[in-house]
């Protein structure tokens, strides 16, 4: 029997990297169909990387360096859209040598960094934006910018009004430095569970790196008090409307934070009234109760600076700048991760941490946005793990 | 002593948590630790009595190297029945406790994890592997040797072996004794030379009383200390043999891990090894500075102890001891004799060793086919080149070689100088960053130590350590280093400083670099108003 080398590559695929294998593992499932009542195999072109995502990821770039080249002047001696020319053949190239890699017998553990990176570049100009909320409305899909997304026009449009509702909800972890040393930061998102409750990750408290906005009460393991020497608020104004409204209230409280052994990585803040007192916060969001099997999903983040931006985040992020941003992506496969988790592949970056995952269909969270990783999946735990969990007490 | 304003908002937090721990004696596991290095003679008591007046926290003092008239100076403060808070208000602490004593230092014990070892990696998709540092273990598969005791024979150790005995000499370093730092032995290996925690020359400061035995938990990556002895000392026949056989090892047990350090147990090591007559300490291990380990590994320097030290795992800077000036650094090479992968390097290295699958005692396993097996790290490094520094001292005889020692040097220097002047120096070395080349037992043992001794050369050593801590911050950081020259001068930041250069580069390779944003670093607040305007260069990028 002829050996079917496009199974035989989409069956190591499937094993190591389930992302990478619904992008790249079957040649010719290119379904770039309207939404309108059509049956969707995906959202996604497939097939190998190849010249068009090229062609893709050097337009980003070149649409970065050009406003970069604006705003501090031409570079010298540096014809930028040749060197968005170069790096993204790099990156084509670097993909398929992954590919290879792992076709090879490779283990996705074995993927370098810059590699993951290289695919996820490929992956992320195929159809995954990440619009701009911009105040009542949501950034337009243009065909130029957001290369391969024709598919999400008609969710975009359909779906405004749920979008910004459940962006209005969505706001900011920012950070201020009382001692007056660092500029302001984002450092994560968090989203309205109650009037005056909002929900995030622990890791957005406690990072594994940086800087640590609480510190926990000794004898008590699931409660924790903000530093002092920071003023966290939730900004749920923190977009690219031109003319911004402001929305911003100050937290008084971490009701919970789960224990660090904890596989559940959430954590809940009291938030105090806004501090612009005329105006009243957006409805919270609800938190599903019944299991649900949605395809098309989007999440609310809020990108985190990058002192040196990839060119995989450029190319769909643009240089992040922390306003807030809905990315719109497609459940995976559900029972990867484990039974509290689901996987999907909306783009998301560092600053989604603690962002809400929500189905088109309906106006209800299913999962808490935790971790990004390019080539399995980004992760989010489930809203029925939530709620069966200890912090679900306080729903 | 010096009366100091009324701490921070954050401090006075920290503190009421403290108090409120031991009123109820809540707190669990070990006490909090902090080493203080007093400017000058102090009484215990006197330092219990102004802590417990002006913080109300109940703390105990006592000397942290009790026998050593020459590090009076430093004392161990323990807070006890508290919990261990996060570094930024450990180090902020440390600062308050400095101000108050008016010491020169103090610095807390941190448990830092800047030293990898080869345990097993996490779910690739899993969290946990955005921090794996992937890139930096050789496949076990893929890049196997060919030769699996390539460590010894291209160390051309058994030639080594066979010119001592042909010539008459002691060998297999026989009669020299190697102190280990470590996490302990099992002490019923195979490949262990026998009841070694019966030694009477060894220690226990994690247990401390108890004999130096590795309890091999779990999830601490167990039986880190049995694989290094073994490199050095593990008896023929068997699976593998140490570089020096008959040297006698002397374990002791400073730390659960060498992948969470604290670093005044090791400088009790060191100076426990100087005390009991040592004549080579390796320390496969490391992390930040610490002012009490560089004064113990000055002194061990002076008494003509032989200080190895691994140049560090995933971090690509070297690490401390290793990188005192005064300590000779280990990086790591494979059997093809290019860098492992995964070894930090640069100037501080003083030449190079097997690392990457070197035969070791897995103490998972403690007897049988599977008793040795190949184990990647500077640890392996060390421990090789600590053999072969004791087959050297027992071939030439260590009076002999500190008898013909010119004045001011050490046997340190001497070794240092043979192993630069003796190494394999492939045509593609880099010496920059691996040192003088890969030792070479056998020409090691060859060559006449009065023509290193003639050849002259300085001793290695003794700059301020501030030094190497702008090296590391320039090196990590880049320019501008230049900004936060004042606050490298002010000794007691330099651990924190180290933290956040350690920091930026464990995690600039992994995969959450790529794909997460950076807080800006954590620092204590004491540090952050020193710093100023010059944080911005500590971002995290």
């Amino acid at each position: 029997m002829p050996i079917n080398i496009d199974e035989v590559i989409a069956g190591r695929l499937e094993r190591v990297a389930p992302r990478a294998f619904r992008m790249f593992g079957v040649a010719g499932e290119s379904t770039l169909e309207s939404t309108g009542g059509g049956v969707q195999q995906s959202s996604s072109s497939a097939g190998l990387p190849n010249d068009a995502d090229a062609r893709a990821i050097a337009d980003a770039l070149k649409r970065e360096s050009g406003r970069h080249a604006a705003a501090a002047g031409p570079v010298a001696g540096r014809d930028l859209n040749i060197e968005a020319d170069a790096i993204a053949a790099q990156l084509v190239a670097r993909a398929n040598e992954v590919l290879a890699q792992l076709r090879a017998g490779g283990s996705l553990g074995e993927v370098s960094a810059e590699g993951a990176y290289a695919l996820e570049s490929v992956m992320r100009v195929r159809g995954r934006p990440a619009l701009n909320v911009e105040g009542d409305s949501i950034e337009p899909i243009d065909g130029q910018k957001h290369p391969g997304s024709e598919f999400w026009l008609t969710f975009r449009s359909d779906y405004e009004n749920d979008l910004v509702s459940v962006a209005s909800a969505t706001g900011a972890v920012m950070v201020k430095d009382r001692m007056g040393i660092q500029p302001n930061w984002v450092q994560g998102t968090a989203w309205l569970v109650k009037s005056n409750l909002v929900m995030t990750n622990r890791h957005v408290l406690f990072p594994p790196w940086g800087m640590r906005l609480a510190r926990r009460i000794p004898g008590e393991t699931t409660t924790a008090r903000f530093k002092s020497d920071l003023e966290v608020t939730i900004d749920f104004s923190f977009d690219d409307r031109q003319a911004g409204r402001a929305l911003t209230c100050p937290v008084s409280e971490v009701l919970y934070v789960s224990q660090d052994a904890d596989p559940i990585d959430v954590a809940l803040i009291r938030i105090g009234s806004p501090v612009e007192t005329a105006q009243e916060l957006p409805a919270p969001l609800s938190i599903s109760s019944s299991p649900g099997d949605y395809q098309y999903i989007y999440v609310m983040g809020h990108p985190g600076k990058m002192a040196k931006v990839p060119e995989n985040v450029l190319a769909v992020f643009g240089t992040p700048n922390e306003r807030k941003r809905v990315s719109f992506g497609e459940t995976m496969d559900t029972s990867a991760p484990g039974p509290n988790e689901f996987l999907h592949d909306a783009s998301t970056i560092g600053g989604y941490s603690g962002g809400c995952v929500l189905p088109f269909l309906k106006r209800e969270v299913i999962g808490l946005h935790y971790y990004g990783n390019p080539l399995s999946g980004n992760r989010a735990f489930t809203a029925a793990a939530l709620r069966a969990h200890p912090v679900g007490q306080f729903l | 002593m010096t009366e100091v304003a009324v701490e921070n908002a954050d401090l006075a937090a920290l503190l009421t948590a403290w108090r409120q721990e031991q009123a109820g004696q809540s707190g669990a596991g070990r006490p909090v630790r902090f080493v203080i290095e007093l400017r000058q003679p102090v009484s215990d008591e006197a330092i219990v009595r102004t802590v417990q007046q002006a913080l109300s926290i109940q703390v105990s003092v006592f000397p942290l190297f009790p026998n050593a008239s020459d590090l009076a100076q430093f004392r161990r403060l323990s807070v006890p029945h508290v919990t261990r808070p996060d570094r930024a208000d450990l180090f902020e602490a440390a600062t308050r406790l400095r101000d108050l004593l008016g010491a020169e230092t103090v610095e807390p014990d941190l448990g830092t994890n800047y030293f990898d070892c080869d345990c097993e990696p996490p779910d690739p998709g899993a969290p946990e592997s955005a921090d794996w540092t992937f890139w930096c273990w050789a496949d076990s598969e893929k890049d196997k040797p060919a030769d699996r005791n390539w460590a010894i024979n291209k160390s051309l150790v058994k030639q080594a072996w066979e010119l001592a005995i042909s010539e008459g000499r002691l060998a297999k370093g026989k009669d020299v004794l190697v102190f280990q730092p470590d996490t302990g032995v099992a002490p019923q290996h195979a490949e262990l030379p026998p009841n070694l925690d019966a030694d009477p020359r060894s220690a226990n400061f994690v247990e401390v009383g108890e004999r130096p035995i590795d309890p091999l938990r779990t999830g601490l990556n167990p039986g880190h200390g049995t694989g290094t002895a073994s490199v050095v000392a593990s008896p023929e026949p068997g699976a593998m043999t140490g570089s020096a056989p008959l040297a006698t090892l002397v374990p002791i047990r400073c730390t659960e891990s060498v992948s969470v350090l604290d670093q005044s147990p090791v400088a009790q090591a060191v100076n426990h090894a100087v005390e009991k007559g040592a004549h080579v300490i390796t320390m496969s291990l490391g992390g930040i500075p610490s002012r009490a380990l560089h004064a113990a590994v000055q002194k061990a320097v002076r008494n003509n102890i032989i200080v190895l030290a691994a140049a560090g795992n995933c971090v690509n800077e070297v690490v401390w001891p290793a990188r005192y000036a005064e300590v000779i650094a280990l990086g790591g090479i494979n059997e093809a004799f290019k860098p492992w992968r995964g070894s930090c390097f640069g100037p501080a290295v003083a030449f190079s060793a097997p690392a990457e699958f070197v035969l070791r005692a897995d103490a998972k396993h403690p007897s049988g086919e599977l008793a040795a097996s190949g184990g990647q790290g500077t640890s392996f490094a060390t421990a090789l080149t600590a053999g072969i520094a004791a087959l050297w001292l027992a071939f030439h005889g260590r009076d002999a070689l500190i008898a013909k020692l010119p004045e001011g040097r050490s046997l340190q220097w001497l070794f240092r100088s043979l192993v630069a002047a003796t190494a394999q120096v492939p045509g593609d070395f880099d010496r920059e960053n691996f040192g003088a080349g890969i030792i070479d037992a056998l020409a090691l043992l060859k060559a006449d130590p009065s023509v290193a001794i003639a050849y002259g050369g300085t001793e290695a050593a003794a700059g301020p350590s501030s030094d190497e801590l702008k090296d590391l911050l320039v090196r990590t950081f880049g320019i501008g280093v230049e900004a936060v020259g004042p606050v490298v001068d002010d000794r007691q930041h330099a651990a924190e400083l180290a933290c956040a250069a350690f920091d930026r580069l464990r995690a600039v390779r992994t995969l959450r670099a790529h794909v997460e944003s950076m807080p800006p670093p954590l620092l204590s607040p004491a540090l952050r108003a020193k710093l100023g305007t010059g944080l911005d260069i500590l971002r995290l990028s």
